[in-house]
């Protein structure tokens, strides 16, 4: 059906064409005759307006090349006698005209096409800037890449090297810690001898001494070097005990950090004329032996400096808890030094606070030495109560 | 500047008078003949347009020369309506009115310049030259 409606279509349509073919060759050939004989302008402009017509109606330059064709030999058939030439030059000029707009068309596209390669060409040459844009992008991002890349890296270096010092700074201090603990052993050792060794032998001397004194056939001058060797004597065993105590206070480990504490102010006191005021929380007891231990010596190297650089009348020494710490403060009330600091602590010979800020450090704890101008001096030291051991564990075993 | 030809257009007679003074000029001039039949086919074109678009107008034909070169310039003047929008009626297949709309780019692409000043209400002017080839 569809089919069939389609071919009468085309059927029609073909009908059409070739009437139309046929009333443009007529109306073609009739207008040349005429322009042949009278050579008017206005068969030109027919010639023109037909070709007009022939291009709206879809026909072609070969269509109208058969017509003209058509038309020219249908007039050459006819006897011309001599006007054969005129009449072939009236052909050319009106064939002319009859293509014209035929000329408008292609020169229309001739044009549409330069334009069309113009923007192809700039299309080409924007895909090509773009392209090179996309190439600088390209090696810009490649160049961050490695930037990033490279700093990373570095940042990884430096984290090594950082963790390698800290590591290193851990090792110090274990090895320190080490050295403190073979020194505490090594007092602790020489104390010992000097007590048990020392202090026997001397004291079987005295007896012996006393004896000897009780015996009736020494007199006169004997008697007196007697009791001359017994007075040497027992400043000495005087000097050794508190020599032996200095080096390491039996007390200390026996009867606890106060009792030494209290013990080792009284004999300084005396032998100083120092007045000291002692007070303490027996709370300082739940203390780490190696608390106790750092303890006793900062008091120890504070109380020598008083003697030695304060020239103070008193002190007030204080234990007490705070929070979960035992803080520890000594204060003289001799001259200061004005802005203790960094370049006194710097000097070698002077180990007193050096060594003391070394040791709290080894227990976890904080030590602070305030100068008060002209109101003395103030050392205070702030040790854990319970975590410090624990702490230094996991310290070492941070280490590997 | 002093004109060869000045035609008055009102009718499809003053078109084929143009014409035809225009194909005088150019064959004196010395264009050839496909030459002289692209010019009386612009000529054709603009007179046409006065006649359907303007009712009615005047064509001036003109022998010039440039330095080097001697050629026909052709201007088209009417007080019609004018064209509101040039770049649209410049364009192949665009017409107000049902024709094929290849007047004017035409009339373009057959002569070597063409310049078009019109707007609504204000007339039109075509002005069209063509060189001679050396
Ligand atoms: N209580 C104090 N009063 C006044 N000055 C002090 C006091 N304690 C320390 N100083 C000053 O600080 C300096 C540093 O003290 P430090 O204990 O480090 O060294 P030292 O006592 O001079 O020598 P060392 O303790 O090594 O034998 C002392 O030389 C002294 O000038
Ligand atoms: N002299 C004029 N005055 C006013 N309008 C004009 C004039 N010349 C052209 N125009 C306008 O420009 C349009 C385009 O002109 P163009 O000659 O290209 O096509 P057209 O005249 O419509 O059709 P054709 O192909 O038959 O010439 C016209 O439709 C008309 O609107
Ligand atoms: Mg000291
Ligand atoms: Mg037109």
């Amino acid at each position: 059906m569809v089919a069939v409606l389609n071919q009468e279509t085309l059927v029609t349509a073909v009908t059409t064409m070739s009437r139309n073919f046929s009333n443009l060759a007529g109306r073609y050939l009739r207008t040349l005759r005429k322009f042949a004989t009278t050579k008017r302008e206005a068969d030109l402009e027919q010639a023109y307006a037909l070709g007009r017509k022939a291009m709206s109606l879809k026909f072609g330059v070969l269509d109208m090349a058969r017509i003209h064709q058509a038309a020219l030999a249908s007039l050459l058939a006819k006897p011309t006698d001599g006007k054969r030439e005129k009449l072939l030059e009236a052909a050319e000029v009106f064939f002319l005209e009859a293509l014209s707009p035929f000329e408008v068309t292609h020169r229309g596209f001739n044009e549409a096409n330069r334009r069309l390669q113009r923007l192809i060409a700039e299309k080409e040459k924007r895909n090509h800037d773009l392209a090179v844009i996309n190439d600088r992008l390209t090696a810009e991002i490649r160049r961050r890449k490695l930037t990033e890349k490279a700093l990373r890296q570095s940042e990884q270096h430096y984290r090594r090297l950082f963790d390698d010092a800290r590591a290193m700074e851990e090792g110090l201090r274990d090895l320190s810690n080490k050295v403190l603990d073979v020194q505490e052993d090594e007092r602790k050792r020489i104390s010992r001898e000097l007590h048990d060794e020392t202090g026997q032998a001397l004291t079987a001397i005295s007896v012996t001494l006393a004896s000897l004194g009780r015996n009736e056939q020494i007199s006169g001058i004997g008697q007196q070097r007697l009791h001359e060797a017994q007075d040497l004597l027992r400043s000495t065993m005087e000097t050794i005990h508190n020599f032996a105590r200095e080096l390491r206070p039996a007390m200390l480990d026996e009867l606890g950090l106060l009792p030494a504490l209290r013990s080792y102010l009284a004999a300084f006191a005396e032998r100083t004329g120092l007045h000291i005021r002692f007070r303490a929380n027996p709370l300082a007891e739940a203390l780490t032996a190696n608390a106790k231990i750092v303890l006793y010596r900062v008091a120890q190297e504070s109380l020598t400096n008083v003697a030695k650089h304060a020239q103070a009348q008193r002190v007030d020494f204080r234990i007490r808890k705070v929070n979960s710490r035992i803080s520890m403060m000594i204060s003289d009330d001799g001259k200061s030094y004005r802005e203790l600091p960094p370049e006194v602590l710097k000097q070698e010979h002077r180990l007193g606070l050096l060594g003391m800020q070394e040791r709290v450090r080894l227990v976890n704890g904080q030590i602070a030495i305030r100068p008060r101008v002209g109101k003395g001096t103030t050392i205070n030291v702030l040790v854990p109560l319970n975590g410090a051991v624990e702490r230094r564990e996991n310290n070492l075993a941070a280490l590997g | 500047m002093e004109s060869d030809a000045n035609i008055s257009i009102g009718s499809e007679m003053d078109i084929v008078a143009a014409r035809r003074a225009g194909r005088v000029l150019a064959l004196n001039l010395g264009f050839s003949g496909p030459e002289v039949t692209m010019i009386a086919t612009a000529i054709s074109e603009i007179a046409r347009n006065i006649v359907v678009h303007a009712k009615r107008g005047t064509i001036s034909l003109a022998r010039i020369h440039n330095q080097n070169r001697a050629g026909l310039r052709i201007v088209a003047r009417d007080d019609g309506p004018g064209i509101r929008d040039v770049q649209q009626a410049m364009r192949y297949g665009y017409s107000s009115c049902q024709g094929l709309g290849v007047g004017l780019p035409g009339a373009k692409w057959l002569m070597d310049e063409f310049h078009i000043d019109s707007g609504s209400g204000k007339g039109t002017v075509v002005t069209m030259k063509k060189w001679l080839r050396s």
